[in-house]
């Protein structure tokens, strides 16, 4: 896919902007692409909707905020309703599988869930639950490199927490590739 | 709190690399080397201890096998120290919260963020020691080391004046610069909060 028009969205307090800069900047610093990224915030501030926008392109990006994304990330139910509706028709949506319930999607969405919270709380701490959620998107689009989103990663986060991001990006990673092979051969 | 891995290489502004690594036991020669040849100004005339005496870092090298001093080195080629920095601990009585953190780098090294780098290594493994707070002493003539620090967080919460007197008899102010030693992962919280929940500019 030469552009990808993404969209993460969720509440505040998950990470959801701070998933859409290490996605962009893994594109842009350590895989050669350009991107450009925006966010929005709901009404209020903590525990409201927001998103975070990124264009992902091999090429120069002439218009930068996502029109219709064709991928949508989503980790609360409220952004899956907000959201949902602008994904194109055979675009690609990730959830967070215990968060989300899917309805009234149109035919040809492919889906992929993942409990990221869940996840993360096992690893320790729910702060990572975003970071979970990145290693999915990473496994299952392949949209940006493995090797950069680590790299963005441990150049994201505060010093000391490398390792457990990391590992969260990992258990994220490895649920979304296995999972993607698996609907590949059903 | 992931426990850094030493040696650790880094690269300064002008592309060099250094090697980080703890201070060891059989390091004095080259630390006494080191501070041998920092030229005397009004920097290391106010060293706490008379750096210039051997017998003063064999005893420093000691020290810091105890829990009472953590000291890392920085590194270049055939193992020659660059730059050196310590934290001080109590570790008990009223205090015992707090780190004093010390740094000196050859002239040759300066300006090129390896005082900055040093402090970082300080402030992380105060962090896992369960230190709560680092304060750092300067002078006001102290440009540069105390720009240092504020760039990782150090504030001036005290100055006391004419508190301090160089080899020409110049009086100088004291400061005391301290920070606190956040939990990394509080930091997280507070780095995704500060994405979220920033809304200048929107």
């Amino acid at each position: 896919m030469d552009l990808v028009e993404l969209k993460v969205g969720g509440f505040g307090g998950q990470g959801i902007i701070l998933a859409g800069l290490i996605i962009g900047k893994a594109a842009t610093l350590f895989d050669n692409q350009h991107s450009a990224m925006t966010q929005s915030f709901g009404p209020e501030a903590r525990g409201s909707a927001c998103s975070s926008q990124v264009i992902i392109s091999k090429n120069r990006i002439l218009y930068p905020y996502v029109r219709r994304p064709n991928i949508l990330v989503v980790m609360s139910q409220e952004a899956f309703t907000k959201f949902s509706p602008s994904l194109v028709p055979d675009g690609t949506l990730l959830y967070e599988s215990d968060l989300v319930e899917l309805a009234n999607l149109p035919a040809g969405v492919k889906t992929a869930g993942i409990p990221c919270t869940r996840i993360a709380e096992e690893l320790g701490t729910k702060i990572v639950a975003n970071i979970v959620m990145v290693g999915f998107f990473t496994g299952q689009t392949g949209v940006v490199s493995r090797e950069a989103i680590r790299k963005a990663i441990e150049n994201s986060v505060p010093r000391g927490t490398e390792k457990l991001n990391l590992e969260a990006f990992e258990r994220g990673y490895t649920f979304g590739s296995s999972d993607a092979k698996q609907r590949v051969a059903s | 709190m992931d426990k850094p891995e030493y040696p650790q290489r880094v690269t300064l502004k002008n592309g060099r690399t250094v090697l980080l690594r703890p201070l060891e036991s059989g390091d004095e020669a080259e630390l006494a080397r080191f501070f041998s040849k920092l030229p005397p100004d009004e920097c290391t005339e106010f060293f706490k201890d008379d750096v210039y005496d051997s017998d003063v870092v064999r005893r420093f090298v000691r020290q810091c096998g105890a829990d009472r001093i953590w000291a890392i080195l920085a590194l270049v080629e055939r193992g020659r120290v660059v730059g050196d920095a310590s934290l001080h601990m109590t570790r008990d009585g009223w205090r015992r919260h707090v780190g004093e953190v010390r740094v000196v780098v050859a002239p040759a090294f300066q300006r090129q963020k390896l005082d900055t780098m040093l402090i970082s290594e300080l402030v992380n493994h105060a962090s896992l020691l369960g230190l709560k707070k680092l304060e750092a002493l300067v002078l006001d003539c102290q440009v540069e080391t105390r720009t240092a620090f504020e760039h990782l967080g150090f504030r001036e919460e005290a100055r006391l004046g004419k508190h301090a007197i160089d080899f020409h008899n110049r009086l100088h102010d004291l400061l005391i610069l301290t920070n606190t030693v956040e939990d990394p992962w509080l930091q997280m919280e507070n780095l995704v909060a500060n994405l979220e929940f920033s809304r200048e500019g929107y």
